[in-house]
């Protein structure tokens, strides 16, 4: 039955991915247009999108997935619980720092202050989101929203202080957006991330099943909880800052993605491991894909806006079922 | 054999458990009674290796269950807690499953624990649907499916939420685990269920053992009248509670 079920997800999963893919690659620039995509675009450009969502989206789809297995909390994310925002502000730092002539900050692409920034803010929603020494689901979310508001509008002050000749690119990256030409070494670090989170989780996931009980259970089963926490705490935060020193800080594909897959192979971590990032791949393509067919006559719309406008209803409705059987906990 | 040695537990500054000692011999059932908060959840965590010890040691078959490998552990010592929780939306199946993280898999253990708890059909179920009498059967099969031949069940009111019919069934299935050469201690508040399963009644009040030893001499009507203000009456085989009828 579960072998069935498992097999279907990952089938209907892959259609949709080449689906998106194809989509992606050869549809034309808005609906309105029928004329066919040329070559060199589809190699040049279309190609390079296509591997930064791929990358960004497999990040992003294992972080959420470990995220919500370390906090047992299904509403957990890189976006809700600031994770992104605290990467955004590392590399704020490090571009301001640059700017004033410490060019070093931003070395290989800004990729160890996003890091630095995102594990900070994963240790403070930590900290701060427990209560007598549990972990409270809403409390850590609210946390993680005031820290990411925070995080953001601190990111704010920094551009602002930013040389206009640097402000732009900072600006539009923000919003969340697939870079077609993106830096390779940054693009070829987060496929390996992409590949390297997955077949860690995959190890990690019999632990992480015996890990949704309450602790002293998952303890008295044969887990070590400091280990396994200090493990999932550290992989989520760099593949989220990968992913967003890669794409920005784009928000609820982190979320989303765990979901799509829970919803197609079940619960257990052993084939999530693998299906969150092909659904957070997917996601990622599939609103890139929208973005590119969208044309409202004023520019690319950023990436991050469509998957904000389609994340927040499904975010409202799993806090409304969470709250209504009682919390994750 | 589990041995504790003058052990003392903490919650924060407060002794929830103080310097107690106590032998158990295999193939026996142990039940815990005291009153709310005397100690026994505690207590229950010490002799798991699940709480640090302030003072003391606990050593099952001679190791140290502190310090012991947590597979090691895992495999001796299959621990339910009093309120059974779970984050994932798993099936009853894949939930009890999860008691042979530590063993390896093995379908037929899991097929079988099913089978002596009675909750066979509802293996396909989400464990989340269930009633908390179901979850708590599903979790003891989980540790049934954990539990190794020879080692030691620690359960916290195991029966609770459970029917008396399904109370008495899984009381009846601890004796067996215990006579196949297990040890079983849990924590519980029906009396007279303990006094129907139990081999031996450790007594605890304000984190002491009051008393250690066989079922009916523990189990004295007067004495648990006076500690817990109700009348018990023990008849020719059984121990049973008299509520006084609303006036």
């Amino acid at each position: 039955m579960n072998r069935k079920r498992q097999t279907w997800g990952f089938i209907i999963l892959a259609a949709a991915f080449i689906a998106a893919a194809s989509w992606r690659l050869f549809a034309p620039r808005a609906f309105i247009s029928a004329s066919p995509v040329p070559w060199d675009v589809i190699l040049r450009l279309r190609c390079g999108g296509l591997a930064s969502a791929v990358a960004a989206g497999a990040c992003l789809g294992t972080s959420g997935l470990l995220l919500q297995a370390l906090l047992r909390n299904p509403l957990a994310s890189p976006f809700i619980l600031g994770l992104s925002s605290g990467a955004g502000l590392g590399v704020a730092l490090a571009a301001w720092m640059a700017s004033a002539g410490f060019g070093f900050a931003l070395a290989f692409g800004g990729v160890l202050p996003a890091a630095v920034g995102s594990l900070v803010s994963l240790l403070a929603v930590w900290m701060l989101g427990r209560r007598h020494g549990q972990i409270d689901p809403l409390s850590m979310v609210l946390a993680g929203v005031c820290l990411g508001t925070v995080a953001s509008a601190l990111t704010l002050l920094l551009e602002s202080l930013l040389p206009p000749e640097a402000r732009l690119p900072i600006t539009t990256w923000m919003m969340g957006r697939i870079p077609e030409l993106p830096p390779l070494d940054v693009l070829g670090l987060a496929l390996f991330a992409s590949v390297v989170g997955a077949i860690v989780s995959a190890r990690l996931a019999g632990t992480m099943d015996v890990a949704s009980v309450s602790d002293h259970e998952a303890a008295s089963m044969g887990v070590r909880l400091s280990v396994l926490r200090s493990s999932l705490f550290t992989l989520s935060g760099v593949l989220a800052a990968i992913a967003v020193v890669l794409v920005g800080p784009i928000a609820f594909v982190g979320f989303v993605a765990p979901h799509i897959a829970r919803m197609l192979l079940g619960s257990r971590h052993a084939p999530l491991a693998w299906a969150a990032p092909l659904a957070g791949a997917t996601v990622l393509v599939a609103a890139d894909a929208l973005r590119q067919s969208l044309d409202f006559g004023a520019g690319r719309v950023p990436v991050g806006v469509l998957t904000a406008l389609a994340g927040g209803p499904v975010f409202l409705i799993l806090l409304r079922r969470s709250r209504l059987i009682g919390g994750a906990n | 054999m589990l041995e504790i040695t003058n052990m003392t537990l903490k919650h924060g500054q407060r002794v929830a458990v103080c310097q107690t000692t106590m032998k158990l011999t295999g193939g026996q059932v142990v039940a815990l009674i005291g009153v709310n908060g005397s100690g026994k959840s505690t207590f229950l965590h010490g002799c798991a290796g699940l709480h640090p010890l302030a003072t003391g040691s606990v050593q099952w078959m001679g190791c140290d269950v502190t310090t012991m490998n947590f597979i090691s552990r895992a495999r001796a010592i299959a621990f339910v807690a009093q309120r059974p929780s779970l984050a994932a939306d798993f099936t009853v199946r894949e939930l009890v499953t999860l008691g042979r993280h530590a063993g390896g898999s093995d379908d037929a253990r899991v097929q079988s624990a099913m089978e002596d708890v009675g909750i066979r059909e509802m293996a396909e179920r989400p464990f989340a649907e269930l009633s908390m009498g179901e979850r708590q059967r599903a979790v003891l099969a989980r540790a049934l499916a954990q539990h190794e031949r020879g080692g030691l069940l620690v359960l916290d009111e195991p029966f609770s939420a459970m029917d008396p019919s399904a109370s008495l069934h899984c009381a009846r299935l601890l004796g067996e685990v215990a006579a196949r050469g297990g040890t079983v201690l849990m924590a519980i508040h029906d009396l007279p269920l303990a006094d129907a399963c139990a081999d031996s009644v450790c007594w605890l009040r304000g984190g002491v053992i009051l008393a250690h030893g066989a079922t009916a001499e523990v189990l004295d009507p007067v004495a648990l009248g006076a500690a817990f203000g109700c009348e018990f009456l023990r008849t020719n085989a059984s121990l049973a509670l008299m509520y006084p009828r609303r006036p």
